[in-house]
This record gives structure tokens, sequence and C-alpha cells, in this order.
């Protein structure tokens, strides 16, 4: 069970969501020739329509590069060090192009947890992203051009595929439908922008009911962050980031995983390093996911 | 006289080979009045579809009937041309053996079947007229025709024997029903023409002849009862007898069946069982994508053709197609339906139209790593344009420059055939139009750019501009030629051979028809059946 629990862990952060009143945010979809046709136009698909999208088809835990450079975000608006109170006393990283600030504790301890259950941990994400259970979607609407539009609407939520088709390497094909969760949060950002194929899209919280191995859990996330970048060949590439509750994630260890409870639960709270509480000690873990995304559709 | 007759036979025969020598137009060149020296008689083997077609009709669903285990010969573009010439290797007599008798012994252990097939009780484990009963009349079904009585004898001494030996008449009816199949006047459709002298202008095929082609033209299957007792009454010798069946069978749903069959080979979808393309390229690459290619573009002339009775040159400049999910995922377009595939219609300012936009023709005439303008020009030419390109000379090295710098898309690495003598006289056929489709890869997939280098589909056909792929398709169905060419491949299929230059004056009539009526099917087959070279066989030599 400790497979599951560290998967939780880890999809938590894949709770990809946004808020209108976070400002512009950046957005891409694809490579300019990948879709055909009016984007907007929306085609039926039985009584529905459908809009282009992107699906996250790969996601795996981006662990620190070294002691000081690991890729990520600075969810708290802060460059920690060891001193800083409100992060616990994490220090930061500087992300690999020099960004300071960086909050990615999850990602220091990766190297070592992988070592433990860090393969069982992916391939089970992966198996629940290839079974369509875990497919994040960012849907567009009014998009003109994917590398550059300065007013397009976002919709971020999980999209449904009950037979995603696999491609010859073994990860979702590019071009697929997915239907809207009806039970899944959506959340819009308007008057978001593209510049020059990058998206940013951040929320301060975000609730998501997972399913992983039949068991249902649900979870918080805080101070996300969400990037995207679109490639030359149309897939797109970026992290999330975000904060992991200390108190949601132990409970969910006790309850499914209680002998590997006795490791993952003292474990957290001493790589928290987000949102202290009224004792100063901090209440959520950082944690950055590396993603790769295909264009999509999305069917209303 | 015969000698004179056979040598104007020859030359007929050959003008199509001699006219089509090099790159030259197919001659179109129409002697006035002429007198139609018909093609000889042909004994036509079933094509493997056809086998268990024809099969099918009469064992029905209950029993699951293979295709022929003989594979087919392409001929003429058509392998129901490829049939005419076609015979029968010791290994596949053996296979059709073993069809025959495990078909026998499915129906005869299968009682609804069996009931179907034996409307007799048997009095014994011998029972003669039970068994003549049931033979003749699977005898008439299966080769086409009344079965004599001297051959409904051989089949039901043999099932008679078989049934004593074997303590039961069903067990000995396997053989009777074995025997059936293997026989030549099933495997074979007879198209001899046998009644010479009967007042026509030429020999026609006798009506059980016609009843077979016209069956297998329209249905791609063996002829229903209706069409057996129309025969047997002479009605098909009259052209209202034969015109209200080919109205009959035009309606009948088996339509379908033989209209696919004609595409398939036309566009040689068949070859889309074997679709090969590189893994390690196209992350779409599966075995399943040929077929499922394959039923696009059928289900789109089903809707077009048949059920709308439609413009056939929309085929390929319409917005109109059919999409399962994966073939969606394929085009990146919607998928218009969860499960099976529904219509799909792209925007007007899609790049994508028509067959020339559909996986079926950009992936089979492609490379397994990349497009190929010189394959998909080719198919253009030869199949829609009936020019006859030849292969290219043994000592030429065909192999394109390696991408580079400076010829970084195919254009730029196509540019030497262009410019080289040896090359250009065919390739300046092929290469300008199959550029236009450049556009799209080798999956099928849209693009804009080619290891680096932006593509321009921009051409001419024939001194026709055209600025891409939709232009280009415009082009083709207003070639002078497009219309002529469909007539001529559907009569070949019809009648199952090359047409000789008597038969021009035919073809030019029924394109002025073709034309007239807005390019639909349905007149098309009707005038092909109407016509004096669908109905006529000279005697075989």
């Amino acid at each position: 069970m400790k497979t599951l629990t560290l998967s939780v862990l880890f999809a938590a952060c894949a709770a990809l969501s946004a808020c209108a009143d976070d400002g512009p945010a950046e957005a891409v979809l694809s490579a300019g020739d990948a879709f055909e046709g009016s984007a907007s136009s929306g085609i039926a698909f039985g009584e529905l329509t459908a809009r282009p999208a992107v699906v996250v088809r790969e996601i795996h835990v981006a662990g620190s590069v070294s002691s000081s450079i690991a890729p990520g975000f600075d969810l708290d608006g802060r460059v920690s060090n060891a001193t800083d109170r409100e992060a616990c006393g994490k220090k930061d990283f500087t992300s690999p192009d020099g960004t300071t600030g960086i909050d990615n504790q999850l990602g220091a301890v990766w190297a070592s947890v992988y070592d433990l259950a860090g393969v069982p941990v992916e391939g089970l994400i992966k198996a629940a992203v290839n079974d369509g259970k875990l497919a994040f979607v960012v849907e567009f609407d009014g998009l003109d051009d994917p590398w550059n539009d300065d007013d397009v609407t976002l919709r971020l939520f999980r999209g449904y595929n009950d037979k995603p088709i696999m491609g010859t390497t073994g990860v979702m094909q590019a071009g697929q439908t997915f239907e809207v969760r009806p039970d899944a949060p959506v959340v819009v950002a308007e008057n978001a922008k593209i510049v020059d194929g990058r998206l940013r899209l951040s929320t301060e919280e975000y609730h998501l009911d997972l399913e992983l191995l039949a068991e249902a859990f649900a979870i918080n996330v805080v101070d996300m962050t969400f990037e995207l970048q679109l490639q030359e060949d149309g897939t797109w590439n970026g992290y999330l980031g975000c904060g992991v509750s200390v108190a949601e994630i132990s409970e969910i260890a006790r309850t499914y995983a209680e002998s590997e409870s006795r490791i993952i639960i003292p474990l957290l709270p001493n790589i928290a390093d987000l949102r202290p509480g009224s004792d100063n000690k901090c209440t959520y873990v950082s944690a950055v996911l590396e993603l790769t995304g295909i264009e999509a559709f999305i069917a209303r | 006289m015969r000698n004179r007759l056979s040598f104007v036979r020859l030359l007929a025969a050959s003008l199509p080979l001699i006219a089509l020598a090099g790159c030259s137009e197919e001659s179109k060149q129409v002697v006035p009045d002429p007198t139609l020296i018909p093609a000889d008689g042909l004994l036509r083997r079933l094509t493997e579809t056809q086998f268990q077609s024809s099969l099918a009709a009469v064992f029905g669903p209950e029993i699951p009937v293979p295709v022929s285990p003989e594979p087919d010969v392409q001929l003429g573009r058509f392998l129901s041309v490829g049939a005419t010439q076609a015979t029968f290797s010791p290994r596949g007599v053996e296979a059709i053996e073993k069809v025959s008798f495990d078909l026998a012994k499915k129906a005869m252990a299968n009682e609804v079947v069996r009931a179907r097939l034996v409307a007799c009780t048997p009095a014994a484990t011998r029972d003669d007229a039970c068994a003549t009963t049931a033979l003749s009349k699977l005898g008439e079904q299966l080769w086409r025709r009344p079965v004599t009585a001297e051959e409904s004898a051989k089949f039901v001494e043999l099932s008679g024997v078989a049934a004593t030996t074997l303590g039961d008449f069903y067990a000995g009816l396997e053989y009777g029903i074995a025997g059936i199949i293997q026989s030549p006047n099933f495997l074979f459709r007879a198209e001899l023409g046998e009644n010479a002298g009967s007042g026509a202008t030429s020999p026609r095929l006798n009506d059980f002849e016609l009843a077979t082609r016209l069956s297998y033209f329209f249905w791609n299957t063996s002829p229903d009862d209706a069409l057996l007792a129309a025969a047997e009454q002479g009605l098909l010798s009259t052209d209202e007898g034969l015109r209200a069946q080919a109205e009959r069978l035009f309606a009948d749903p088996r339509v379908h069946g033989g209209v696919r069959n004609f595409f398939n080979e036309y566009f040689r979808l068949y070859e889309l069982d074997k679709l090969d393309k590189d893994p390690t390229i196209f992350e779409h690459a599966r075995p399943e994508l040929g077929p499922i290619a394959r039923e696009e573009t059928l289900s789109t002339i089903e809707a077009l053709l048949l059920e709308e009775e439609g413009d056939y040159r929309e085929l390929f400049t319409g917005r109109r197609t059919f999409l399962n999910r994966e073939l969606a995922s394929v085009y990146r377009v919607p998928a218009p339906a969860r499960e099976g595939f529904a219509e799909y219609v792209y925007p007007p300012d899609s790049p994508r139209a028509g067959f020339l936009g559909q996986l079926s023709f950009l992936g089979l005439n492609s490379h397994a790593v990349a497009s190929s303008a010189t394959l998909r020009g080719l198919f253009i030419r030869e199949r829609l344009l009936c020019k006859r390109i030849n292969p290219p000379p043994v000592n030429v090295s065909t192999a394109l420059p390696e991408v580079n710098a400076e010829a970084q898309t195919l254009r730029d690495r196509l540019s030497t055939h262009a410019t080289e003598p040896s090359c250009a006289g065919c390739h300046n056929l092929t290469d300008p139009i199959g550029l236009g489709l450049e556009n799209f890869d080798a999956m099928g997939q849209f693009r804009t750019i080619d290891n680096g280098g932006e593509i321009d589909p921009a051409g001419d056909l024939d001194g026709a501009p055209f600025a891409d792929a939709r232009g280009m398709a415009e082009q083709v169905v207003s070639h002078e030629d497009f219309g002529s060419c469909f007539v001529s491949n559907l009569y070949r299929y019809a009648t199952g051979h090359e047409e000789n230059f008597t038969e021009l004056p035919i073809l030019e009539g029924l394109t002025g028809e073709l034309e007239a009526s807005g390019y639909r099917l349905k007149p098309a087959m009707i005038g092909i059946v109407m016509s004096e070279g669908f109905r006529s066989a000279s005697k075989a030599q």
C-alpha cells in the first residue's frame, strides 16, 4: 500500500487548476499545423460539440538536479533559506534556468524514495493515465494562434476516455477525443494569453477526487502553478508545482498503508515547507511534476 | 476468313498495349461506325472475395466461409480482370478440397442450414431421389445455371456410395456437396457467349452467363433465385428484361457489396491489409489502421454514391467523410462518435478533402518512412486519368538524394528527376501532382514542414494550376480524361477485359451519359449493362 499512498501524493499535485482572478495567464495549444480547420468552430459529437485541448499523457516526479538546483516554481513568493521560518527552515532551490526561490522539497528526497518505491509508483500513475482515469486536460476556447494569442479561455478539468488508444511508444497517441468527467470541477481562466508558445496558470486551492487502484480519495492542493511550453513537434512539455497537505496524506497512509505509514508520516513534516500554521509548523509539502502533453479534443 | 478474323482480334486485343507504350496517352481514336469485335469468351476464376460471398449466399450466415485460398492476380488494374487469366495451383486445389469438405460437414451438422439445403426427408441411408433434389438445387445455386441430369447423377452416385459406406445419408451428402464446390463450374464463371447468330449484331452471352456477369458486377456474388428465374425465362435477352433486372439489383442492399468490391479493386484498397509504416516514426502506426482506413473510404463511397446517388466527383472534392475514434486521432480532428464510424464534415477551411485526403490513398501511396509524390502522382495518372506510366528503366537508380541544407523538402530532392532527361519524361507526369499532396505525410497527417523546410504544395495538372491538395483534387475531377477513365475502369471491371478499339465508341457513349447524368453511379452501371460490349463475347478460340 505504500505505492498507493505515494501515488496519491504525486497525483494530487497533478490537480490542474486555475483561477480567473489570477490575472492573464499564458496558454498554449500545440504546434501551428497540428489542428486542421477552425479550432473554435465546434464539431458535432452526437449532440455534443468538440473543442481543441491538451491532455497530459506522461507524469513523472521531478527530482532535484543537485543539492541546490531543481526544476519547479516559486510557489510561496519567497526565496527561503535555512533560517526562513515562513518556509520552516527549508532552503529553496534554483531552477536550471537560474530562477531562485524554487519550492520542490519532495524532489529533494525523491532519489531515495525512488530507490524504494519510485518505479512502482510511476508505473501506477502511468497505468492510471493510460487507462484514461487520470486524464488531465486543458481545453481551449477561442484560440487563434497556439504560439501567440492574447485572448483565449482555458478550462482545466479531468477528462474522460474509457478507451484511450496507445501509440507505438506505449503512451496515448495524439489527437484523441475526451469527454468531461461529470463529477470533476472545472476551473475557467478567461482572457488568458499565449506568449511564444508558453502557458502559465496559477491557483491557490483546488479540490481533487482521485481514484487509484479502485480506491477513492479527496485531496486538496494549494499554491499550484502550471506551466507548459509548446514544442516544434506538436507536443508540449512543462511542470506542475503545488503543495500537498501533510495531514491528508498522513491520513490516507494511516488508512490504506498502515505499515508504510510509520515511515511516511514522520517524513512529511520534516520536508513540509509551505503554509506554516499557528504553531509555526508547515502544513504542506512542495512537489513538482514533470509533464508531457499532446493535442486532443474535448467533446461537450 | 477464319485466319483474317483471328488476326483482327489479335490486333484489336493488342491495340491498347501498343497505344500505351511509353508515357503517351491511351489511344482515343474512334473508328467510325465500327463493328464490335467482342472480347474473347472468358472463364473467370472467382476472386478471393467472390469465392467467399458466393458460398455464403448459399450456406447462409450460420456457416463461416473463408476467402478463396488461391491468391488473386491483378491485371489491367483489376483483380477481376486478372481472374480471367488465373488458374489453380496444386496447393490451391488441395486447399479448395479441404475447404469444401469442411463447409459441407458444417452445413450438414447445422440443423438450420441442413433443413434449408435438404428440403426432403431421406427415406433410407441411401435415398437418391432426395439427394437429387438437394444436389440439383445446390448445384444450380453454386454453378449459377441449371444442372443437367447427367451432371447431377454423378454427385448423387458419389453421395449414395458414401452414405452406404458411412451408414448416414447426410454424411454421404457431404461428398456430393464438396464435389459441387470443387467443380470448375463453381470455381470459374463461364462467359463464353453461346448465343451467336440469335439476331444480335454480335455474339451474346447466354442468359445464365449474363445473369452471372450482372450479379457479380452489381453484388459481387452469385445470382439470386429471381435473377436465375429471369434467365430461365429468357428475359435477359431483351432490353426491357435486362434493364428491369439491373434496376432491381441496384435497388437491392447487396449492391453495397458489389460497389465496395469495385472500389476495393479500383483503388487497390485490399492492399491496406498490409499497410506498413515505421512505428518509430509514426506513433499511430498499428496493424488495424489499414483496414480502418479502407472502411473510411468505402463508407464514404456508399453514402455518396449509393445512399444519396450523388456526384462521383464529390468523392474527391467533398468535405464529408466517416471516421471512428482511431482515425480521427490520426487526422487530428474530433472523433464524431464514441463507438464505430460516424459522419464527419471537415470545416470549410480544412486542407483535407475527399479520397485524396484520406489515409487509404495517402498511406498506401507512400513509403514506410516517408511520403512519395511519385507514387501518389502515379496513382492519379494511371487510375484516375488512365495514362499509362512505364516503370523506370532497370539500370536507373531511383534513390533520392539525402536530405541536406539545400534539399530539405521532397520537392527539392525530386528536382533531379525533373531535369534528368531519362527520368523527366515520366516523372514530370507524376511528381508535380504528387507534390500537391506533400502537406500530408506517409501516415496522412497534415504538416507544413518537411525536414525543416517549408512545403510548397502548389503546382499544375497539365497546365491547370492549383495551390494545394484541395485545388489539385478540383483539377483532377475537371480533367478531360477523368470521366472517360472512370467509365473505362467500370467497364473493365464489369466485363473482365481491357477494352479493345472497337469498344471505344461504346465507352465514348457511356462517358457522355455519365456527364449528362451528373456523374451518377447508377446510370453508369446500368448503361454498361445495356451496352453491347457487356452482353457480348465471342466464342473462345
